[in-house]
């Protein structure tokens, strides 16, 4: 069986930039919320019925087709380092990662389909594809559902559709997430207006990380808001209809920023070049924010380098990932100076 | 209701914009002009937490105090109002008439629409019955006409455990709801 540090020899699914439309959208990803008929809810299940639940469902899941050389994991026997890759690769939410008591995990080897077990639903299916490619992800993640469908009775009213254990996700249980790079609309302080005007069109906008976090590198989530009344399709086109306008602003205002403010523009991108050829310390933090800046300046062609060399440097920007590469757990500072060591050697590297 | 109503507030301005309140479970429509809407802060639309909290936030009322836990998990409504999580699938039957103009608040439309288990499909002529004796039901709901509401759940009951004589067969043979699992 596969182990969770194979994951890394690959970039994440949101950092491969293969997809459609992938100078703005980075990763499309679509779940499903699911529970079993007649049990309770994870959360009001006593811990014996959890584990049963876990045991039950990860017994009965085995052989799915698409999970074929997958990774099945309980959480609660991996370390807290492989429990934070699983989730800074967005194949876990924070809530597994911070409490795995009987909770898993079935992730395919390509990471394109997962299902989680006992989160704040009993199965959470989760399909996940590189830039802009909503169908894709839905047929992928759709088929998934289905292959656990004949395998599990899942709770379902005619009137309102899958029960969940929250209101917001009754009825398809599908929520559909799109990553978004928006630095153009962050530099020149359009933003927030255009946020607020899709809060109008039921979409939820969170930042990077999810649930109450902020944006950070210019990253937002804008996910469907409504899941009971349309169906899949109508709320999938919905979203796709708020994400080309999405894009459409950004990139006008990128070539805005590009004939009008082109020294300002420069000037923030080789900055941010600056500090990471140069920086002998850099925490994720920081690190997230210049390399956002340096795929902006990629985007647009005022730096010539790799197209996935800013996407190296993102990756770095997450913790768990430098602590597994760095392959040593000596603390902040010292992380920060591998940190810093190995991004001067990717964009050395790249300017030979 | 015409174009031209003048609002329902200051009765001055042309009504403009159709608000629903819910306070302990009693429904009322409005409908305002932008001025009174935006006086009333109607405008910001809240949040999912939020919403969630504004209906922690209402306070009990007799009959609700009376209100029986979830017979299958034993949850009480008031736990579900603190913490804004479930116990059971059953929960959405035993807590259905202060569910629906919940699920309405978030989502605007109660009627699922999309995927059932198993591939499943109600045949057209069937499926636009039940979804006028719903629409009926949710109305008798709102307007708490308990006596009409009750026989149109039997009826809707009913309907659901016919077998469908229609070329397509009902949702989910074997995986079929329990009578009485779809909210009440």
């Amino acid at each position: 069986m596969k182990a969770v540090r194979d994951l890394l020899q690959r970039p994440s699914i949101w950092l491969r930039l293969d997809g459609p439309e992938s100078d703005v959208v980075l990763s499309s990803r679509i779940r499903f919320a699911r529970n079993l008929a007649g049990r309770p809810f994870p959360e009001s299940a006593k811990p014996d019925v959890r584990a049963e639940l876990l045991r039950e469902i990860l017994e009965v899941t085995r052989g799915v087709e698409a999970f074929q050389d997958e990774l099945r994991l309980r959480l609660e026997s991996l370390e807290p380092l492989e429990r934070r890759l699983l989730g800074e690769r967005q194949l876990v939410s924070q809530e597994l990662v911070d409490s795995p008591a009987h909770r898993g995990v079935v992730v395919a080897a390509d990471e394109s389909v997962s299902f989680m077990v006992n989160e704040e639903d009993h199965v959470r299916i989760q399909s996940f594809c590189s830039g802009l490619d909503l169908q894709r992800t839905y047929a992928a993640g759709e088929a998934v559902e289905s292959a656990l469908d004949k395998r599990l009775d899942f709770a379902f009213s005619d009137t309102l559709g899958y029960l969940t254990a929250c209101p917001t996700n009754t009825g398809t249980g599908m929520r559909a997430s799109l990553l978004l790079h928006l630095p153009g609309l962050v530099l020149s302080d359009r933003i927030e207006k255009q946020l607020k005007q899709l809060e109008r069109r039921t979409v939820n906008v969170r930042g990077f990380h999810g649930e109450g976090s902020a944006a950070m590198g210019n990253f937002f989530q804008v996910s469907n808001a409504v899941t009971l009344g349309p169906n899949e399709e109508e709320i999938l086109s919905q979203l796709q209809e708020v994400v080309h306008d999405l894009i459409a602003h950004e990139r006008t205002t990128r070539d805005e920023l590009l004939s009008r403010a082109r020294t300002l523009l420069e000037d923030r991108i080789w900055r941010s070049f600056g500090v990471l050829s140069h920086a002998r310390t850099l925490n994720a933090q920081e690190t997230l924010h210049h390399a956002s800046v340096l795929r902006l300046g990629c985007n647009l062609r005022i730096l010539d380098l790799p197209a996935d060399l800013a996407h190296e440097i993102l990756a770095l920007g997450q913790d768990a990932h430098t602590e597994a590469l760095a392959d040593r757990d000596d603390g902040e500072l010292q992380r920060g100076v591998w940190r810093a060591d190995a991004i001067r050697k990717k964009l050395r590297g790249s300017q030979n | 209701m015409s174009k031209k109503s003048a609002c329902e507030l200051c009765h001055k301005n042309p009504a403009s914009l159709h608000f629903t309140e819910i306070a302990d479970r009693k429904v009322s429509k409005l409908f305002i002009c932008r001025q009174c809407a935006e006086q009333r802060g109607l405008l910001e639309e809240p949040e999912v937490e939020e919403l969630m909290s504004s209906i922690s936030k209402q306070e009990p009322d007799a009959t609700q105090e009376e209100r029986p836990p979830c017979p299958r998990c034993g949850l009480d409504f008031e736990v579900f109002r603190q913490r804004g999580r479930l116990g059971c699938p059953e929960c959405y039957d035993a807590f259905g008439e202060e569910l629906v103009p919940i699920l309405r608040e978030i989502h605007k439309q109660v009627q699922h629409t999309g995927k059932h288990p198993r591939g499943g499909q109600l045949s057209d002529a069937r499926w636009q019955r039940l979804s006028g004796l719903r629409q009926a039901l949710d109305l008798a709901v709102r307007t708490e006409d308990y006596e009409r509401a009750a026989k149109l759940r039997d009826d809707i009951r009913q309907l659901e455990e016919t077998p469908d004589d229609e070329t397509q067969r009902r949702p989910s043979e074997d995986g079929a709801p329990e009578p009485g699992e779809g909210p009440a």
